[in-house]
C-alpha cells in the first residue's frame, strides 16, 4: 500500500519563528509565535476544541512535551515528541500525518522546535565519553564523501561555494531568515577552514527557532481555508553508519536514496526533476545539499556542478532548491527544520511566497539527512 | 571573598538613606547564626572541589571504565570481526552482520599489524587540537572500515587509496587521565621538505 496516504491529509495552517540567535525568548516564546501563527493561518480561534492530538519533534528540549504542553496549554489530549536526528521535523510531521489516514483524528498540530542556544556553546559540543569515532563533529562527518566525489567527478570547493551564495542570496528575500546578506564566490573561497572542504560558508549556523503546521482530512479542509495544500508522501529511511557501512561508496547518502525511492512510490512520482517544481533540501553543509541533487534524482550521478553552474537549482532556474535560503541562512534548530521546510513549501504552493515565489508550483519536496548522516526524511506536498 | 585559599578582598559600604528599608532584615550575624556547618575538613575540601580523590570536572568524568572494558577488543587490540557466514568484516564488534544478517557467526581478525589503505579524509579545523588541522577519515584494513584520526601526516599527502598502518596514540585526557586508541600513519611517507604549506589540499583553495 504506498499510496496509503496520498491525498488524505491536508496542510491547513503553518506558522513559523523568527529564526536567529533568540538570546531574549525562551522555548515557550518560540513555540507560542509559530503555534499561533498557523492557528491564525488556518482561521481558528477555538484551538482546544480543535486540535485533538500534538506530535513534536526536537533534540535538545529541556522539558519534553510539557514544553509544548505547558507552553500552548494544550492538555486533555495526546502530546508525544519525536527524536530522529536532523529528521525530527519532518518525523513529527510524518506521525500527524499517519494519525489522520488512519482516521484517529481529524485535526491535529505538529510542532518541532530547538533552542540550542541555551545550551551555553556557539556550536555543536564536542563529545570525549568515548575514545572512537573522534573528530566528533558534523562538519567533519558530512565531509566525508568530499575527497572521493571530488576525484571521482572533478568537483571542486567552487561548485560548493555556488551552492552557499545562491541560498545566501534567496535567505534575503525571507522575512524570517537569520542572515539576510548576500555573498560572493570569493567570500565563500576566503572565509576560515572548518572542515575540509567547508569552509566557514560552506556550513549552516545554529539557531533558535520554532515551526507549526494544522492537519486536517482532505473532506474538512476547505472549512479551514480555500487553498489547502495536500500531503503526497513522506518518508523516513536509515541506512548504517558510513564510517563503517562495508558496501559505502563515498559518492551518495544512502538514507536520501531509501527514502526517495519510498516517498516516489508514494507519491506515484517517476520522474522526479519534471514532476517536482521545487524543493527544500537539508544543506547543512553545501556538499549535502550538491549530492541530495542526485540522490534524488534531480540531475544525473557526477553533473551536479554543471547543473550549479547553469543556474538549474536557482530560484529562477528549472528546479528551484532552497526558496527560503534553506539551514544556510535559517540556521538549523534541528527538531524545527523539516516544519520551518513544510511551511515555506505551502507558501510557495499556495502562491504566498512573495518575492521568492516560484511561478505556478504544484509539487514541492522537502528533505532532512541527519546523524552520522545516518537517517533521511522526505516529505512532498502538493496543490488540490 | 574569591578564591579558595590564594587571596582575600574586602567591600567597604556605607549606608545611605536608601538603604534604611533593608534595616530589619537577618543580617550577616543573623544568617552566620543561622549556618549549617560543614560535618569535617574532608567535605569542606570535597565542596570546594579540592579533593584529591574526585575527578576533574573540566574533563567530566572521562570514558565510563563499563565501557572501556567492554571495548578492549576493539579498541586496545584493534580487533575486527569476521562473519563466517558472508565474509564482511566489521569494525567495531557487531551483533548481527551488515550485509547477510547472521546473529553471532564472528570470528576475531587482528588489524594492528596489518596495512591498508584510505577510503575518504578531511582536514578538521574544528576539533581541539593545538596543531590543527587534526586529519581524518575512514581506512580500510583487511576490508574491516574505521573512522580514525591520522598522525604524522602531512595534508599535502592525502588521496583516496593512501597506503597506511595502524598505531596506538594517546587520544585525549577526558576524566583527567590518559585514553588510547589507534590511528592511522602514512606507510613510509618520504620527507619532502620542499611542499609549500600555502599548496597544501587543506588550506585554501
Ligand atoms: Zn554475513
Amino acid at each position: 500500500m504506498k499510496d496509503a496516504i496520498r491525498d488524505k491529509v491536508a496542510v491547513v495552517g503553518v506558522g513559523c519563528s523568527a529564526f536567529g540567535e533568540r538570546w531574549d525568548a525562551s522555548p515557550e516564546d518560540l513555540i507560542v509565535e509559530a503555534a499561533y501563527e498557523a492557528y491564525a493561518d488556518a482561521g481558528i480561534d477555538d484551538q482546544q476544541r480543535v486540535l485533538e492530538a500534538v506530535f513534536c519533534g526536537a533534540v535538545y528540549p529541556s522539558r519534553g512535551t510539557a514544553e509544548v504542553a505547558e507552553s500552548l496549554k494544550l492538555f486533555g489530549r495526546p502530546v508525544s515528541l519525536v527524536q530522529n536526528y536532523c529528521a525530527t521535523g519532518t518525523d513529527a510531521f510524518r506521525y500527524g500525518v499517519l494519525s489522520i489516514a488512519a482516521g484517529l483524528y481529524d485535526t491535529v498540530l505538529v510542532v518541532g522546535f530547538d533552542k540550542p542556544k541555551d545550551r551555553g556553546v556557539s556550536g555543536p559540543s564536542v563529545n570525549l565519553t568515548g575514545v572512537r569515532g573522534l573528530p566528533a563533529t558534523p562538519a567533519a562527518w558530512f565531509s566525508l564523501c568530499a575527497a572521493r566525489y571530488f576525484e571521482t567527478y572533478g568537483a571542486s570547493r567552487e561548485d560548493l561555494a555556488r551552492i552557499a551564495v545562491k541560498n545566501h542570496h534567496n535567505g534575503t528575500l525571507a522575512p524570517k531568515s537569520m542572515l539576510k546578506r548576500e555573498i560572493t564566490v570569493e567570500d565563500a573561497l576566503g572565509a576560515r577552514m572548518i572542515a575540509w572542504p567547508f569552509g566557514l560558508y560552506d556550513c549552516a549556523a545554529q539557531s533558535d527557532g520554532a515551526a507549526a503546521a494544522i492537519l486536517t482530512r482532505r473532506e474538512g479542509a476547505r472549512s479551514f481555508r480555500p487553498d489547502p495544500v495536500l500531503v503526497k508522501a513522506v518518508s523516513i529511511a536509515l541506512a548504517p553508519n558510513p564510517q563503517g557501512d562495508p558496501d559505502f561508496d563515498f559518492l551518495s547518502w544512502k538514507p536520501t536514496v531509501y527514502a526517495a525511492r519510498d516517498a516516489y512510490a508514494q507519491a506515484g512520482i517517476t520522474d522526479p526533476r519534471s514532476q517536482i517544481h521545487l524543493a527544500q533540501l537539508h544543506d547543512c553543509f553545501t556538499l549535502t545539499e550538491m549530492l541530495s541533487y542526485e540522490d534524488l534524482g534531480f540531475c544525473d550521478r557526477g553533473t551536479a556542478k554543471e547543473h550549479v553552474a547553469a543556474g538549474t537549482f536557482a530560484l529562477e532556474g528549472a528546479l528551484p532548491v532552497n526558496t527560503d535560503g534553506g539551514l544556510k541562512t535559517f540556521g538549523h534548530p534541528t527538531g524545527a527544520t523539516g516544519v520551518r521546510m513544510i511551511y515555506e513549501n505551502t507558501l510557495q504552493l499556495q502562491g504566498r511566497a512573495g518575492p521568492r515565489q516560484v511561478p505556478n508550483a504544484g509539487l514541492a519536496l522537502s528533505h532532512n539527512l541527519g546523524g552520522a548522516p545516518q537517517t533521511c526524511g522526505i516529505a512532498i506536498l502538493g496543490r488540490e | 571573598m574569591r578564591g579558595p585559599r590564594q587571596r582575600a578582598e574586602a567591600l567597604l559600604f556605607t549606608l545611605t538613606g536608601a538603604a534604611r528599608g533593608a534595616r530589619g532584615r537577618r543580617g550577616v550575624a543573623g544568617h552566620l547564626a543561622q549556618r549549617r556547618p560543614l560535618p569535617s575538613y574532608q567535605s569542606y575540601l570535597a565542596s570546594r572541589q579540592l579533593s584529591p580523590s574526585d575527578h576533574d570536572p573540566r574533563g567530566g568524568g572521562g570514558v565510563p571504565a563499563t565501557v572501556a572494558y567492554r571495548e578492549r577488543d576493539a579498541e586496545l587490540s584493534l580487533h575486527g570481526f569476521r562473519c563466517t557466514g558472508c565474509g564482511t568484516m566489521h569494525f567495531p564488534r557487531q551483533r548481527v552482520c551488515y550485509r547477510c544478517h547472521a546473529r553471532d557467526r564472528f570470528e576475531a581478525v587482528r588489524l594492528s599489524d596489518r596495512a591498508g589503505r584510505v577510503l575518504s579524509y578531511t582536514f578538521d579545523w574544528f576539533f581541539p587540537n593545538p596543531e590543527p588541522p587534526t586529519i581524518a577519515g575512514v581506512v580500510e584494513v583487511e576490508g574491516a572500515r574505521l573512522y580514525v584520526q591520522m598522525c604524522d601526516a602531512r595534508p599535502e599527502q592525502l588521496r583516496c587509496d593512501l597506503p597506511i598502518e595502524m598505531v596506538f596514540r594517546r587520544i585525549h585526557e577526558a576524566g583527567g587521565r590518559p585514553n588510547y586508541f589507534w590511528k592511522s600513519t602514512p606507510i613510509a611517507a618520504p620527507a619532502s621538505d620542499a611542499a609549500s604549506p600555502a599548496t597544501a589540499p587543506g588550506g585554501g583553495r
